[in-house]
């Protein structure tokens, strides 16, 4: 995804990203289990937080499920609330 | 009008104390179990033990527990009463009460 280097400062007005598409919606998968901790680290940052939309590419309506599932995971230590 | 409760789906999770063996693990998970059933609720399938794994963060100087899940329909008055006793049992680390969308 990332422009060749040398075209960098040329590249700058037509960045545009490639549009990613939502995981969870290629996968049809509707509902996150909190319990499965090796997808959901999938989505979270080495300090524990949740990766934004602009990163993981996910859909508004699959984000926020992935937020609540890592919410509850963090409950019972699942995922941890920070890192160090 | 008589009073009716609302059944609810729900999904239970708790983390129970390492230093327990295997073999109260499954006590304290059945005796839980039994106290659903006892106060009219109704455990739906099998308790699922994920068995030992390790915390994301210590809990109580415990860096592991015993995960175990159970999915039950009751009411909303007979899940407080769960969430209560969770609460009390010294054998559980933490424990997440959910109702289930689907």
């Amino acid at each position: 995804m990332a422009a060749p280097k040398g075209k960098r400062a040329s590249a700058k007005k037509d960045r545009r990203p490639k549009r990613k598409v939502c995981t969870f919606c290629a996968e049809r998968l509707h509902d996150l289990d909190y319990k499965d901790t090796t997808r959901l680290r999938k989505y979270i940052s080495e300090r524990g937080k949740i990766l934004p939309r602009r990163i993981s590419g996910n859909c508004a309506s699959h984000q926020r499920a992935l937020t609540t599932a890592v919410k509850r995971a963090r409950v019972i230590a699942l995922l941890p609330f920070v890192v160090q | 009008m008589p009073a009716t409760t609302t059944i609810i789906d729900y999904e239970v999770t708790y983390v129970l104390r390492p230093s327990l063996e295997e073999t109260e693990v499954d006590e304290k998970a059945n005796a839980i179990a039994e106290g659903v059933k006892t106060r009219g609720g109704e455990v739906v399938g099998e308790l699922e033990k994920a068995g030992k794994r390790r915390l994301a963060y210590e809990i109580d100087d415990v860096r592991e527990g015993y995960y175990v899940t159970m999915h039950f329909k009751s009411g909303a008055e007979e899940q407080r009463e769960l969430e209560r006793l969770l609460r009390l049992n010294e054998s559980v680390l933490r424990h997440i009460i959910i109702r289930k969308t689907d």
